[in-house]
């Protein structure tokens, strides 16, 4: 009998709660944050100087040296980091194509230093590459961020890059009428976190 | 069961990860600079008789007091500018005791004197690509020379050596 009454009292509430789902009321109020976007940054390297090629050096000796810079900007939005790369072809006095640590092989002889020498027009001498320019063919250029530099490559910025070019003073007469041709530099930049991209 | 359970993870795991693999994607960018170019010269020299044939000289029947007469035509025929120097190459003795020598109008020397010496070309001065330098040369027979040297025959080389401009001997 006691659990009856129970029973009973439970449905009636239950019952009531129903009802009173479909009649209360409570005060309330809205607030809107409109107008959220999502948008996607840019990440855009340039070489802004030079237009044209950096190098064009005809009827080089041992000994002759040869200097230019390369200023590279971030054009985009986002923060990145970048490396560069170089690649090319080259070829005997007779038009063999040749691959460096052959004799003949200009580009095993071609002495490289590169050196960062501004940032955003602070002037600065990191030299961040020095060997032949078939192990940079080979290696690559650790660009940005440099040794001892922590921050990303911010958009706006610029850097740039001085590359001196020696023929080796003992390149033997191999060497006569050879050349190194269609040069690429090549600058690729990614976003500052991308993990699987280290500098 | 238990290994079952730890197994199916695994795959689960190798799953997410091929799939991750498969669409990682980060934002790159990439500015090239083409058409670079370096280009070694070439040294190289060309020397020629103008009137024909491989010497300079080929006399015979030779007698005291005959003079000789002959032009070397030097031809730059490389890309590069170069200094030259020249010397004659032979044999010491014999007819070689009794014969002078007037090398690019430097005077008469005894040919003894300037076997395998050396002398510079346009006095060392550069000579530029595919320029052409006349070098005049004479030889005679010492009017001195006796008897012990008839019927005797001396023969020998005039060498050239080119290097680049900038470069010394």
């Amino acid at each position: 009998m006691r659990t009856k009454v129970i029973m009973s009292l439970l449905v009636l509430a239950l019952a009531g709660a129903l009802v009173g789902g479909a009649t209360f009321a409570y005060f309330t109020s809205e607030a809107t944050n409109s107008g959220n976007v999502f948008s996607t940054g840019t990440l855009a390297i340039s070489i802004t100087d030079p237009v044209e090629e950096v190098f064009n050096v005809p009827n080089m000796k041992p000994g002759d040296q040869v200097s230019d810079t390369i200023t590279i900007q971030n054009t985009g939005s986002l923060n990145f980091k970048f490396r560069g790369e170089v690649t090319g072809n080259n070829y005997l006095a007779g038009g063999t194509s040749v691959v460096p640590g052959s004799a003949g092989c200009l580009s095993d002889v071609l002495n490289v230093v590169v050196t960062l020498i501004d940032t955003n027009g602070t002037p600065r001498s990191d030299v961040i590459f020095t060997g032949t320019l078939s192990q940079l063919m080979a290696s690559g250029l650790p660009a940005w961020a440099p040794p001892g530099v922590t921050e990303p490559f911010q958009p706006d910025w610029t850097a740039t890059y001085q590359v001196d070019i020696t023929f080796n003073e003992n390149a033997d007469n191999d060497y006569q009428g050879s050349s190194f041709e269609n040069g690429v530099i090549t600058f690729t930049a990614t976003q500052w976190d991308n993990p699987g991209w280290t500098e | 069961m238990r290994w079952k359970i730890v197994s199916s993870l695994m795959v689960l795991a190798l799953a997410a990860a091929l799939i991750s693999g498969a669409t990682f994607a980060w934002f790159t960018s990439q500015a090239t600079n083409a058409n670079n170019l370096f280009q070694a010269g070439t040294l190289t020299i060309n020397v020629s008789n103008p009137n024909g044939g491989g010497a300079a000289f080929n006399v015979g029947n030779m007698a005291p007091g005959d003079v000789v007469s002959g032009t070397l035509n030097l031809v730059n025929t490389g890309s590069l500018p170069c200094k030259v120097r020249a010397r004659v190459v032979g044999e010491a003795s014999g007819l070689a005791d009794v014969l002078e020598v007037n090398f690019n109008n430097q005077g008469w020397q005894p040919l003894t004197s300037v076997l395998n010496t050396w002398f510079l070309v346009e006095n060392g001065n550069a000579i530029a690509s595919g320029a052409t330098v006349s070098l005049p040369v004479q030889v005679r027979m010492m009017a001195s020379a006796g008897n012990e040297h008839q019927n005797q025959t001396w023969s020998g080389d005039i060498e050239f050596e080119a290097i680049q401009d900038n470069a010394s001997f």
